[in-house]
């Protein structure tokens, strides 16, 4: 389960924070509710146009010196890790040829500079700080309670630029940043691995990567170097061979497969600590960030959760227990909640009350995913993306490098060509001679 | 599909200068290996593109291989990009003197010697050749200098004259089926 203890990503805090406001509130709960009618059409594929934003600050302590082929390379990657994993749910995301309707650009992969957005905040004492990309991060948090105000670059600023350039609605659009702010869950600051709104609220459905959140071969292509940057890069438990789950989980996340409880759970009011809950539903905090036993659990059908997760083994997947079902024989009660997210290194596992609610998204008028999805052929042309197994690091590699035409030792072609030029040249000579 | 360049070589019709133009083309479902999309782009702020030629100099029994590198940063007074900002479309137009010297070639001709030539391209990340996004080797006859003879030799003969001509225009009959069969 990559959602234990909330550290992978922020879109739980983000969420959490939109349900307390009345509007998103009521906005989510409309969202998810549509969504959760599933889609009669589970079985068609559907394309959807992705667009890979670079934040590029251009100071000294720039931890990264953008350049597009190396950006592309890193996208294809990533591409290709979303469509293995949402294969099952028949999506298929496709890097856009262009960033908007009319655009000349590429698209793809897009550069930008975030120097410009650096933002300069005075502090309580009244002394100026001056907060840098390179020694602060990118800063794509919002304000918000305890947690630190929105340092760095400038979040709003940032995305109002990006509409601008890109159509955002059209376009799902991950933006690839220096760091995000730390954010708080169960009372412990943490460092969020990949941040993206749910897609029930009026937030663009932007959302943001680490370049820590990339795999090791990944930071290595794009020339990743913290050192220089003073940002701390947190240590992610999964192991740098998981890493790519990150990508799944930050897409998972903007399509809505997070524990939301939106309908009313009568026994689950007042504040359980591992949910908070109003008159109309609660939303699971994480609480201390374990298992949420106490809300609604998944009821696996004939496999324990646990055993098809490989990295299980070591404790890096669900600590939450699976067990047996006291009345339905071969059946298993999951510790995890039904709408949390369980990929494994190979493979995604996504329940069928998860594929569901995946194409019900696609299929409900006005929701980000059926904008996506109406529009891709304007965004695409292209019909396969390249099917090359980037988890074969060696075997890519000598993919990518495998095209070489060798130069040959043509000599005796020369031989014949040399002796053929001399024979017409003496005959021509002795007619222009004669 | 990887980067799948294409090039055309050729000499312009005074023979002084070999002329290597890229004709890879831009991704489309028809071209899976041209410029761009799932390939790389042809960005000059992005990738390195080296041109190395190989002359097969001398005669029929006695052959030297010559080869010198055009490094299209180097050598970018000598190219033309129909963008300022991409490689896509480049024509390196190299004149025999540049040509022969960058290859060694002991020549007082001011135009490029008809021999075999093998033509080839890298793409790789700018400045950085551990980083091969693409390559091609193509051979190039060059017969320009041969064929302006043939065709010299042609109109010299005079068909009205006596049989001599006839003999004449016999032998560059068969220099002009040679030539046809060294350019097929």
């Amino acid at each position: 389960m990559i959602f234990k203890k909330g550290n992978i990503t922020a879109s739980i805090d983000v969420l959490i924070n939109d349900l307390g406001v009345p509007a998103s509130f009521e906005s989510i709960k409309s969202y998810t509710l549509a969504c959760l009618q599933g889609s009669n059409d589970t079985t068609t594929e559907v394309i959807i146009p992705i667009l890979f934003v670079v934040a590029n600050d251009m100071g000294p302590d720039s931890v990264i010196e953008y350049k597009h082929s190396f950006s592309v390379e890193v996208a294809k990657d990533i591409v290709f890790n979303l469509n293995r994993a949402y294969k099952t749910a028949n999506l298929k995301f496709v890097l856009t040829n262009k960033i908007s309707a009319t655009s000349t650009d590429s698209g793809g992969v897009i550069g930008i500079d975030t120097t410009p957005f650096v933002d300069s905040l005075p502090n309580p004492m009244g002394l100026p700080i001056h907060y840098s990309v390179a020694t602060e991060g990118f800063r794509a948090s919002t304000e918000n309670g305890n947690r630190k105000p929105t340092i760095g670059v400038h979040q709003e600023d940032f995305l109002d630029l990006l509409k601008n350039t890109v159509d955002i609605n059209s376009i799902l659009t991950i933006v690839l940043v220096s760091a995000l702010n730390n954010t708080h869950l169960g009372g412990t600051p943490i460092f969020p691995l990949s941040q993206g709104p749910y897609p029930g609220t009026d937030r663009p459905s932007v959302g943001f990567l680490p370049f820590y959140s990339l795999t090791d071969g990944n930071q290595s292509i794009l020339g990743i170097n913290y050192e220089n940057s003073n940002i701390t890069v947190p240590t992610y438990e999964g192991g740098a061979g998981h890493r790519h789950m990150i990508y799944v989980n930050l897409i998972g996340s903007m399509l809505g497969l997070l524990p939301t409880y939106v309908s009313d759970y009568a026994s689950l009011k007042g504040d359980t600590g591992l949910a908070e809950c109003n008159d109309t539903g609660c939303v699971s905090t994480g609480g201390a960030g374990d298992c949420m036993s106490d809300i609604t659990p998944y009821v696996g059908e004939t496999t324990l959760w646990s055993t098809l997760l490989l990295d299980n083994a070591e404790s890096h997947a669900s600590t939450c227990g699976d067990t047996a079902h006291p009345t339905l024989t071969g059946h298993y009660v999951s510790g995890d909640n039904v709408m949390s997210l369980r990929v494994d290194m190979r493979r995604s596992i996504w329940s069928p009350a998860q594929i569901s609610f995946i194409r019900g998204s696609l299929a409900t008028t006005g929701s980000p995913w059926n904008s996506f999805a109406s529009t891709a052929l304007e965004y695409t042309t292209i019909p396969v993306i390249e099917e090359v197994d980037p988890c074969a690091e060696v075997v890519r590699a000598s993919v990518v490098r495998i095209y070489t035409e060798k130069t040959q030792d043509m000599s005796l072609e020369a031989s014949s060509i040399l002796a053929i030029i001399k024979k017409i040249q003496l005959l021509c000579n002795n007619i222009l001679n004669r | 599909m990887a980067l799948d360049l294409r090039l055309e070589v050729h000499t312009t019709d005074d023979c002084r200068n070999l002329v290597i133009e890229d004709v890879t083309g831009n991704y489309s479902e028809d071209n899976l290996g041209g410029w761009g999309t799932i390939n790389i782009y042809p960005y000059k702020e992005d990738i390195s593109i080296d041109i190395s030629v190989q002359a097969y100099m001398g005669t029929s029994e006695n052959i030297t291989i010559h080869e010198g590198t055009f490094s299209l940063d180097t050598f970018q007074g000598f190219m033309f990009t129909p963008s300022e900002e991409s490689f896509k479309g480049f024509k390196l137009s190299i004149p025999a003197e540049t040509f022969n010297q960058e290859l060694g070639i002991s020549s007082e001709l001011s135009t490029l010697d008809d021999t075999l030539y093998q033509v080839n391209i890298r793409v790789y990340a700018l400045n950085d050749l551990t980083d091969m996004h693409g390559e091609y080797t193509m051979p190039f006859k060059n017969t320009c200098m041969t064929s302006a003879l043939v065709s010299k030799t042609l109109s010299s003969i005079n068909l009205l004259a006596d049989d001599c001509e006839e003999d004449a225009l016999e032998k560059a009959l068969l220099a002009k089926s040679l030539l046809e069969s060294l350019e097929n």
